[in-house]
């Protein structure tokens, strides 16, 4: 009896299991689609270069070793990383690990600051993800219901609510702030990105 | 009488686990990783303004470091790009800009070093940095010779971000174009130029 109990359970677990297949989007960063499905880098643009100019200087957000890193032209760029093979031959890393080539990099121009090219959007892609990585659910609960945008910690830190090294960066109510908040917001009904904000706040930095 | 001796020795024991964890509780893993990658002393050169050319100056001359401490300090090499053997470049001035507004002009020492104590100079971050040599035509006057394309958002040593050769995750070592590299001079230590860039990238594993 108690055996087929367990078969009966096991067999109501395994069918369960297979009518939740998550769509295409489910669990994914919910900055990353616009409206049409379409990656929204582009609407992105503005946004990241005022993170690019507050939050990413090489000393601060452009670090490798910030859960928060921010990709730019002028602080830390995204480049192939290498690893070196059992012949001793310098190899694209498919994934983490861990050297870099300075001679591709110099070829490429992918270093930081003058002379370096300009941030592609692999970066902002990369810029935005761990944005939305860093407190997923919270993050789909402002983009999505609205939810108050500072409680995230992409606010919360530079407006010094929450402890933060790099001090005060903005003050609630600046141009910084609303380029920012409009964005995290922009995909609720009448959302849209401050770019007048975003691009007034690179002219004073 | 026993029971006086056991309390002792508990006591002791309390003692000898509260210093061990004071001892733990005290190092900074971050700062010691830094400072155990640095060179050894020059043994040709005492501790001064000469030693130690292209090292991160704040990893001893800081609160933690011990030596005196400063607010910024760096080294200027010559050459636009990297080579095996950089020359050091004496009498060029940085000029430094705080967020208040402050200035402070250091000039560079004939190996290449310069740098302000905290004593003298604490400024507010973010800073601004321009590079500057003498006109030959006009002797006490300065011409501009590049601006730091970024903002130093917090970090007092040049080459905590100007390190090694330029790659994704730094701008290089602070080069002033149009100079030809010298010959190596017994009269400075051998600069460093940081860590070899096939090294294992710090914070991924």
């Amino acid at each position: 009896m108690t055996k087929r109990l367990l078969i009966l359970l096991g067999l109501a677990f395994a069918a369960t299991g297979c009518l939740e297949v998550p769509g295409p989007g489910v669990g994914a960063c919910p900055l990353d689609v616009d409206t049409d499905g379409n990656l929204a880098i582009a609407s992105f643009t503005p946004v990241s270069l005022v993170l690019e100019q507050r939050c990413g200087s090489l000393d601060c957000h452009g670090n490798l070793a910030r859960p928060l890193r921010i990709y730019g032209a002028r602080g830390l760029r995204h480049a192939p990383l290498y690893v070196i093979d059992d012949k001793g031959n310098l190899v694209q890393s498919p994934n983490a690990s861990v050297y870099i080539d300075p001679t591709k990099a110099e070829a490429d121009g992918s270093y930081p600051g003058p002379g370096g090219s300009a941030t592609s959007e692999a970066e902002r892609k990369e810029t935005a993800r761990a944005i939305c990585g860093l407190q997923p659910e919270l993050m789909r609960k402002v983009v999505l219901e609205g939810g108050d945008p500072e409680k995230l910690l992409l606010l919360a830190k530079p407006l010094q609510l929450e402890s933060h090294k790099g001090a005060k960066i903005f003050e609630r109510g600046s141009l910084d702030y609303a380029c920012i908040t409009s964005w995290l917001h922009s995909k609720l009904p009448e959302g849209a990105i401050d770019v007048a904000s975003c691009n007034e706040t690179l002219k004073n930095p | 009488m026993m029971a006086m001796a056991r309390r002792s020795r508990t006591r002791r024991l309390e003692v000898a686990c509260a210093l061990l964890l004071f001892g733990l509780g005290c190092g900074d893993p971050y700062r010691d990783r830094l400072l155990d990658g640095l060179p050894d002393e020059d043994p040709k050169f005492r501790p001064g303004e000469l030693h130690r050319p292209g090292q991160p100056c704040l990893a001893c001359h800081s609160d933690y470091g011990g030596a005196p401490e400063f607010s910024l300090g760096g080294t200027i090499f010559s050459g636009s790009e990297p080579t095996e053997t950089p020359s050091l470049l004496g009498g060029y001035t940085v000029r430094v800009y705080d967020s208040e507004g402050q200035t402070r002009d250091l000039l560079s020492n004939s190996c290449g070093n310069f740098y302000i104590r905290r004593a003298d100079w604490d400024p507010a971050f973010p800073l601004r940095a321009e590079l500057y040599e003498d006109n030959p035509a006009k002797p006490g006057k300065l011409i501009q010779v590049t601006v730091m394309s970024s903002r130093i958002a917090r970090e007092g040593s040049c080459a905590g971000c100007h390190v090694g050769h330029r790659s994704p995750l730094s701008p290089g070592a602070v080069y002033v174009p149009g100079t030809t590299p010298g010959a190596p001079s017994d009269a400075c230590p051998t600069p460093w130029l940081g860590p070899d860039p096939r090294a294992p990238v710090q914070g991924l594993k």
